[in-house]
């Protein structure tokens, strides 16, 4: 549905240069570390940074040279920004009333996600929660045919933000929208995906349909911190088999945490982690099981 | 138990709050009441009057001035615009007996953009004119509304404004809708800061217009200047008086306004 090519973005000091970037299927996610250029990327694909390169689809209809509100490509910041001098009923309201907004889908989103209460409060008088289900809710209704998420349920506690993204996905669903849903949380991904991509330092690591096809190790590190390791110049996942207690070996620490122990091991001056059903203090690794990473 | 930091700082909190403070109630209470409101009659109300009336027009100019300056700021980060931004507080920092030079080498018919601007108006002057005190005074308090109104789009009305955008409404229409609703406070603000920037000017006044003809008014701040030469610090302390207190009324009000629209939309 969204295809991205040659996306060449500068802001500031910071270069985004994304060579091709295209949706799988409905559920997209991007994931990244902090400054990776998650944000940046999704504020291209809609129109608000400008792209010194590069050109976009959305189907066949290339919209680079659209202006945002001719993109049909919606987007929700982290900070949420709903407006503040409106109600919530006014913020979800907007794009009907100023834009090309969908009534229809405006009654389905206020039933499904339980806004018929707070529809004439002030948007400051609602709680978090509520307004991150107001910002989903607008952008919704704008009728888009992409949704951007840029990390909207990030203030939610895990299980709240589970809850949310998984009504959130039906409801997309419900009115066969894409969405790119980016996060730096893997528990994220259990709900589901087509597409994950891995952005890494202003440009895509790798892109795949399951975890099981990263390759590279910063990828697996976003994913899970655990059980990756360096020795020499390569990077391996190990499993517990691959531990091995060795007093000659490397110093190992480890604490238990009511289900297994986190031991902390120092190879060649850095620090990695390890889980284990049992204790070490000092371990080797037989890496001839381990799967060796990109690094 | 009290920060140790706070009984620190806390005198010089004090002292800064008298040297505003103690001026202030020096001027309304030097002469008695009664010699106070006798100077009503001296002409320096019509001058207060005069005074808040033209400085409400420029900063009302300086206000409409500062959104289309602020949507072109935020839109572009190039050298060239940061540069011509860095032009805006120029003339905070410049004297302001040097502004009033300035003016008259620019505005006066017989200089450059004068003669221009007379070979279009037939019988042009500058000086001593609502013209020459209009410019005068938005040159100098202009980078105040700019600056408070430029801070807070750019700042973030801005990022509310391409939310607005993705959700399929228009430019102008996100703009008016969103934006202008949520700079009414720096409007506000803007406009009282320009406002009370233009009232308390003084030194470039007495270059362009010490009189406005064919009134022969003066602004407030020259008409007690010419008080003072004239006839000594009585009747000027007065009718500063009378200004610090319609001052402090007129700021009141805008603070109320200010404070009740906070409450009711956060900008």
């Amino acid at each position: 549905m969204l295809r991205a090519y040659h996306i060449e973005v500068l802001i500031g000091s910071f270069q985004l240069r994304v060579e091709r970037y295209e949706t799988k299927g409905k559920r997209n996610f991007i994931m990244g570390e902090n400054g990776s250029g998650k944000s940046t990327f999704l504020k291209a694909l809609c129109g608000i940074n400008t792209l010194v390169n590069g050109s976009i689809y959305v189907g066949e209809k290339r919209v680079d040279g659209l202006p945002s509100w001719k993109r049909k490509i919606s987007y929700i910041p982290q900070n949420l920004l709903l407006f503040p001098q409106y109600t919530v009923k006014q913020n979800l309201a907007i794009s009907i009333r100023y834009g090309n907004g969908n009534p229809d889908i405006y009654r389905d989103v206020v039933k499904v996600m339980h806004l018929e209460n707070m529809l004439e409060r002030s948007v400051r008088e609602i709680s978090g929660g509520e307004a991150q289900r107001v910002a989903v809710a607008r952008a919704l209704i704008s009728d888009p045919d992409v949704i951007l998420m840029d990390e909207p349920f990030s203030m939610q506690d895990e299980r709240s933000r589970m809850s949310l993204i998984s009504s959130l996905f039906d409801l997309i669903d419900k009115f066969d929208m894409t969405y790119i849903y980016v996060t730096h949380n893997s528990r994220d991904l259990e709900l589901g995906y087509d597409s994950l991509t891995i952005l890494d330092n202003g440009k895509i690591g790798e892109s795949v349909s399951s975890i099981g096809e990263l390759r590279s190790y910063r990828s697996w590190v976003l994913m899970d911190y655990r059980n990756i390791i360096k020795i020499g110049d390569r990077y391996y996942r190990v499993n517990s088999n691959a531990i091995i207690q060795d007093k000659n070996g490397y110093r190992t620490a480890c604490s238990f945490n009511g289900r297994f122990y986190v031991c902390t091991v120092q190879i060649n001056g850095e620090k990695y982690f390890f889980t284990s059903p049992r204790e070490y203090d000092a371990v080797t690794f037989d890496l001839s099981g381990a799967q060796e990473l990109d690094g | 138990m009290k920060s140790k930091l706070l009984w620190i700082f806390f005198p010089f909190f004090l002292l800064y709050l008298l040297i505003i403070i103690v001026p202030l109630t020096r001027a309304l209470t030097y002469e008695p009441f009664t010699y106070i409101m006798g100077d009503l009659s001296s002409g320096i109300l019509q001058s207060i009057v005069l005074t808040y009336e033209l400085c409400a027009v420029v900063a009302v100019s300086a206000v409409l001035f500062s959104l289309p300056y602020a949507f072109v700021m935020s839109k572009n980060n190039g050298k060239v615009y940061k540069a011509a931004d860095s032009l805006v507080e120029i003339p905070i920092m410049i004297p302001h007996t040097v502004v009033g030079i300035l003016m008259l080498i620019t505005f006066e018919p017989t200089m450059p953009v004068g003669h221009f601007i007379s070979t279009y108006f037939p019988g042009y002057s500058f000086d001593d004119t609502f013209f020459a005190v209009f410019i005068t005074l938005f040159f100098l308090s202009s980078a105040y509304a700019i600056r408070e109104i430029g801070t807070s789009y750019k700042g973030d009305i801005v990022n509310y404004e391409d939310v607005a955008k993705t959700l399929g409404i228009n430019e102008t229409t996100s703009f008016g809708i969103i934006s202008v609703r949520m700079l009414f406070r720096p409007l506000l603000k803007g406009f009282l800061l320009s406002w009370a920037r233009s009232v308390s000017e003084v030194g470039a006044i007495l270059i362009v217009a010490y009189y406005i003809f064919p009134s022969f008014d003066k602004l407030a701040g020259v008409f007690i200047y010419s008080q003072w030469i004239a006839q000594g610090l009585g009747p000027a302390a007065a009718s500063s008086a009378i200004l610090v207190l319609t001052g402090i009324a007129i700021t009141a009000i805008f603070k109320v306004v200010e404070n009740f629209h906070a409450e009711s939309i956060p900008y």
